[in-house]
């Protein structure tokens, strides 16, 4: 039952609101609760509705757009938008790579995500060149990275301490030392002093046949091509399908894949 | 049984022990201890349990277990992680997984051409063998092919 109603008045002078009416829209209640009788027709809108009333209706209208309460289904023969294009594609959050970093001046192992060219240790506060560097020519300076050097087949050593991580040999080391934090590999085209490279792993790459003469100590060796030595290692030796190995071998574990070839004095024990 | 190499033809369990020499033209399983040489025209299975003091001689063996002598293979030398072999080895082709014990020689060389037969070279210039012999002090120098 609705109670008496008050002469609505002007149009033009409610409030300083126009009065008009949206679909969708739920009634205005009075002051008192009533809600307004739809005789009346009237609604609240302040200017700015008033204003995009206007843009819609002078729209042409040749689409039926949708009203508010009912969002328009996608049509089933209309091809998909590029934003829905770019949607069915993302199925899953892209992880940048991870790197295990080794600071050359404290030694702490971490975890860097992504690329990046230089950081800081997470334990020393160092600021840690993480880039890897190419040498393919005459080299005579010192440097440190915690990423890979590789000297390349046309590079050359000649004086300097170079320090990363990773050392990949395959140039010529003349004098100067390099020294890898985890693993060097020696790859076909390598010529170096067995005194001037350190490094706890080491890795025989294919094609390359490499011969050491004093007797060496590593962490792992990993074999593909092949290697004449005396080595005492105390993690696990490799031996790869197509690789070999001949000399003396004192190891805690051994792995040959078949196929790969073994003349050796052997000590396999923990 | 058929003659296959996954089914050997003769077995000696983890109970039997045996003295002498042992000879076959098929293929043998051994899980017990033997005390003598193994000669054998196929493959060999020296099981976990077995515990073989003497040379085998077979065409392919596959060894789990412990062996006190020389290992020669035709063929293959394949070696389980719990291996303990003590002894020399010669075959074709070798197979070792991690976790074995051997003490020995080994003579494995699929390729049957000797290993880093190229001039090895100094840094500096070539240095032949008799370099290399005193090659303690300056010339430590490693292989290129």
């Amino acid at each position: 039952m609705t109670g008496p109603t008050p002469a609505p008045p002007p149009a033009h002078l409610h409030d300083g609101k126009l009065f008009c009416r949206r679909a969708g829209q739920a009634r205005p209640r009075q002051s008192n609760g009533n809600r307004v009788s739809k005789s009346q027709k009237v609604n609240v809108v302040d200017g700015y509705t008033a204003l995009k009333a206007a843009q819609h209706a002078a729209r042409p209208r040749d689409k039926a757009e949708p009203t508010p309460s009912s969002p328009a289904a996608p049509a089933e023969n209309q091809p998909p938008s590029d934003l829905q294009k770019l949607g069915a594609h993302i199925t899953r959050t892209a992880v940048p790579a991870k790197r295990v970093i080794e600071c050359y001046e404290c030694g702490y192992k971490f975890q860097l995500h992504g690329k990046s060219a230089t950081i800081n240790c997470n334990k020393c506060r160092a600021m840690l060149d993480i880039s890897d560097h190419v040498i393919d020519q005459k080299w005579n300076s010192s440097f440190k990275t915690a990423g890979t050097i590789h000297i390349a087949a046309g590079g050359v050593v000649e004086t300097g301490e170079l320090l990363g991580n990773d050392i990949i040999l395959e140039g010529v080391l003349e004098a100067g030392t390099v020294r890898a934090l985890r693993k060097i590999e020696l790859r076909p085209g390598a010529r170096f002093s067995e005194q001037n490279i350190q490094a706890p792993d080491l890795v025989i790459a294919t094609g390359a046949t490499i011969a050491f003469i004093d007797p060496a100590e590593f962490r792992d060796v990993e074999i593909f091509g092949a290697l004449r030595a005396n080595l005492s290692v105390t993690g696990i030796v490799t031996i790869h399908a197509a690789g070999s190995f001949e000399g003396e071998l004192h190891s805690a574990h051994l792995i040959v894949e078949d196929g790969g070839g073994l003349i050796a004095d052997l000590r396999v024990f923990k | 049984m058929d003659n296959n190499n996954k089914n050997p033809q003769s077995v000696i369990s983890n109970e039997v022990e045996i003295t002498g020499t042992i000879r076959s033209s098929g293929s043998v399983q051994i899980d017990g201890k033997l005390d003598g040489e193994l000669h054998c025209g196929g493959d060999a299975v020296i099981g976990k349990s077995a515990n073989i003091k003497g040379n085998l001689a077979v065409n392919s063996a596959v060894i789990e277990g412990a062996i006190t002598g020389n290992v020669t293979a035709k063929d293959r030398i394949e070696m389980k992680s719990t291996a303990r072999v003590t002894g020399d080895i010669k075959s074709k082709r070798l197979s070792v997984e991690d976790g074995v014990t051997f003490i020995g020689r080994s003579e494995v060389n699929p390729s049957g051409s000797p290993i880093a037969q190229a001039p090895i070279m100094s840094p500096a210039s070539d240095a032949n063998a008799d370099d290399r012999a005193d090659a303690g002090a300056t010339a430590r120098a490693f292989a290129r092919r």
